[in-house]
């Protein structure tokens, strides 16, 4: 096992396990495996990239939190959310919303500006909300394998 | 008169795709796909050439084509052509509707492959009005107006 598997699974690295509110999903990837993907050949750089990709996991599903308890306020019922990261300081949160809500224009048009002031208030790093709606045709593992594996979970 | 570029073009060919499919009624998933490939050449022909700040060297450039954008922010190893129209879209349009369309248009094209691509027609009307408000936005933008 290389040393970067060891830095990414070790036990105290509570913060990249457990962002907050959002558990690890996906059969197929898991949270260590996209990590060490990510990780493989930086060595060099591991621990100040490591340390970005834990304070922007933090501040990712503190602002996912805060638009979920928003859109909650709002009446707008979201279903799930998922959260990856892309770069260091790339994040995406995935939001499902009920699709009366979603097909409701002035309510998904809503979501996308509570979306876009918390984003203007997040500094030193990009968090891109997108939208989809709620279907039983979801497939849960294409999502986690496109990188979604935290899944909000509260 | 109107300016005959590269991405007009290719923007007016897959709009023309999409509306052949869309007529057919059997194919939504691809109505959606050449709609969002339609909507997003519409607007990178409607937002250059402009000014936008150079990522590269953090001052404003003008920019000739979206392509030439493009290979400024690949410098820093930033080469995601849809995030960077989505970054422009947020940063330099003023219209709501339009970013929102984009929003709409780019999210349900993007996250048909979690449904399996059986996107229904109440997706399939989200983008088609999505496509319609960036269609005439571009049109405002570089058509001239009698």
């Amino acid at each position: 096992m290389n040393k970067s598997h060891d830095i990414i699974s070790s036990s105290t690295d509570s913060e990249i396990r457990n962002p907050l509110n959002f558990k690890v999903v996906g059969g197929e990837f898991t949270a260590d495996e996209v990590l060490n993907a990510y990780f493989k050949g930086k060595e060099s750089v591991v621990k100040e990239v490591k340390d970005l990709i834990k304070s922007g996991l933090q501040l990712s599903s503190v602002s996912s939190n805060y638009l979920f308890e928003k859109l909650k306020n709002e009446t707008i019922k979201v279903e799930a959310m998922y959260l990856r990261f892309v770069t260091p300081k790339e994040f995406d949160t995935l939001v499902i919303i009920a699709d009366e809500d979603y097909y409701n224009k002035e309510k998904r048009w809503n979501a996308y500006k509570y979306a876009r002031e918390i984003n203007k208030s997040i500094d030193d790093l990009s968090l891109n909300f997108s939208f989809m709606p709620h279907s039983e045709e979801i497939d849960n593992s294409i999502i986690a394998s496109e990188g979604f594996v935290f899944k909000y979970d509260k | 008169m109107i300016n005959r570029t590269k991405d007009l073009e290719h923007a007016e060919h897959n709009f023309k795709l999409h509306t052949q499919l869309l007529e057919d009624g059997n194919y939504d998933d691809w109505v959606i796909t050449t709609g969002f490939y339609s909507g997003i050449k519409f607007l990178q022909n409607a937002l250059f050439p402009s000014e936008y700040i150079c990522p590269s060297e953090r001052k404003m450039k003008r920019f000739n084509t979206f392509a030439e954008y493009i290979k400024a922010n690949r410098s820093l190893n930033q080469a995601n052509a849809h995030r960077i129209l989505a970054n422009i879209v947020e940063n330099y349009v003023d219209e709501e509707d339009v970013k929102n369309s984009y929003k709409d248009l780019k999210d349900v094209c993007h996250f048909a492959r979690y449904i399996n691509y059986n996107v229904g027609k109440q997706r399939l009307q989200v983008a088609t009005e999505a496509l319609t408000v960036l269609k005439e936005y571009h049109d405002k933008i570089k058509i001239p107006q009698i």
